[in-house]
């Protein structure tokens, strides 16, 4: 049978609810709010990310996690699961998330983690991680969120999948611009996904990084794809 | 909400004894067949054909989401002993932003064809009818971006401005799409050539 796969949105203490993001009707589960709060309902507004005053200040959103769920099996395989953003320019541009940069090399953008250390691994060579190895996102509610990795300071609180990775890729987290469509994009699990049986796929996760400067204020949806080879 | 993109087109693998392997058989009472079924050593040909309204129907039935559409083309490629087939489907699952234009109450995908007004309350300007965001003025009517105001106030009769939200009200909409990959692989002066056809739902193909 043709597999029956969705786009779900992970939070809460591992192992952590799975929301799927059916986004077709009800706000509260359309599309992913970046906020300062590991929630789900995408229709929140009490969690911005506050903008630094300091210039050179930068302040992260919660991490988001995400991953698609296969709850009818395919016929033979599900492969080859790809992520990739579209901006008009990027999100530091479109989205005016300001300047600053402090914690080694983060900086305003939206930014995803990644375990190779090149951009061209990146595209090659899986990047998401298992379920198994979900973390919850915290930080200081209505603040800030702790980073990904590479925030030198916050160490203790980085992702743990990805706080181990190499330093020239800002240890382990890179800008979402680098993986702007299909030829672009981001691996989340290459080879074999799943077999002819329901199951989910492994999981990414992205986080916003505002800067002094910013424009505040709600910013515009912008599109973002999972893509997998089934057959 | 729709989990699964009706597929347009299904297989058939033809052999060299006279035949013929069909993805929805009447033997397997409609259900989909397992690709790794296909017996690559007795290939002569692959096509993919659009689903014929009597086939649909028993497909549909049995459980997997198809549709008719007759006039798509056919493809076929012939193999011999030299090449192995690769098939598969190119799966997408987009959340999209859209956006509403309250002026003439059509919708728009905020893509990069879309120009966006150029003001400290910047805006996307609608495709079909150039609105944007605006400030009123709550006594004479007269519209203004923002940067044309005076300190809040009308710069023609001075009454007070309201701002009108016309096209930044937006949501996200989730788009599915397929493409179906059918080609072979084939050893050419001891290297591994892949050659690739990939075909959208619209039948449009492109060989790479």
């Amino acid at each position: 049978m043709t597999a029956t796969v969705v786009i779900e949105q992970v939070t809460g203490a591992a192992p952590g609810g799975f929301h799927t993001r059916d986004s077709n009707a009800v706000a509260s589960k359309s599309g992913t709010r970046y906020m300062t709060s590991d929630q789900y309902d995408s229709s929140l507004t009490t969690y911005p990310i506050p903008i630094p005053t300091n210039a050179d200040g930068i302040s992260g959103s919660y991490w988001v996690t995400h991953c698609l769920n296969c709850t009818v099996a395919p016929d033979t395989y599900i492969k080859n699961v790809k992520y990739y953003q579209t901006w008009t320019t990027s999100p530091l541009i479109d989205w005016h998330l300001g300047s600053g940069a402090k914690d080694g090399n983060i900086r305003p953008g939206l930014w995803i983690g990644i375990s190779s250390d090149s951009i061209a691994n990146a595209k090659v060579l899986t990047q998401g991680f298992p379920s198994g190895n979900y973390v919850q996102a915290t930080g200081t509610e209505g603040t800030f969120g702790y980073y990904i990795t590479g925030h030198a300071a916050l160490g203790a609180n980085n992702m743990e999948f990805y706080s181990g990775c190499s330093a020239p890729l800002s240890g382990g987290m890179v800008p979402i611009d680098h993986f702007d469509s299909l030829s672009n994009a981001y691996v989340v699990q290459s080879g074999q996904a799943l077999g002819a049986a329901t199951g989910r796929t492994y999981c990414i996760i992205t986080q916003v990084v505002v800067g002094s400067g910013a424009v505040a204020g709600n910013k515009a949806d912008k599109t973002a794809t999972f893509s997998y080879t089934e057959a | 909400m729709v989990n699964v993109r009706p597929l347009v087109y299904h297989y058939i693998a033809w052999y060299n004894d006279g035949s013929k392997l069909e993805q929805y058989g009447k033997d397997l009472g409609y259900h989909g067949r397992k690709f790794t079924d296909i017996d690559n050593d007795k290939l002569i040909k692959f096509g993919l054909y659009p689903f014929d309204a009597e086939l649909a129907e028993k497909v549909n039935d049995a459980g997997t989401p198809v549709r008719s559409i007759p006039f798509l083309p056919s493809y076929e490629i012939e193999f011999n002993k030299n090449k192995r087939l690769i098939y598969h489907r190119q799966c997408y699952i987009s959340q999209q932003e859209y956006h509403i234009c309250d002026s003439c109450k059509k919708e728009f995908s905020y893509g990069s064809n879309i120009k966006t007004l150029k003001s400290k309350y910047s805006s996307p300007i609608c495709p079909h009818c150039g609105a944007y965001d605006d400030f009123y003025c709550s006594v004479c009517g007269k519209s203004y971006i923002f940067e044309q105001t005076s300190h809040g106030l009308c710069p023609k009769c001075k009454g007070h401005l309201k701002r009108r939200k016309n096209t930044s009200r937006q949501y996200s909409r989730e788009k599915r799409w397929n493409e179906y990959v059918i080609g072979y692989q084939q050893l050419v002066n001891g290297t591994n050539v892949q050659c690739l056809l990939t075909i959208n739902e619209t039948g449009s193909c492109k060989v790479t």
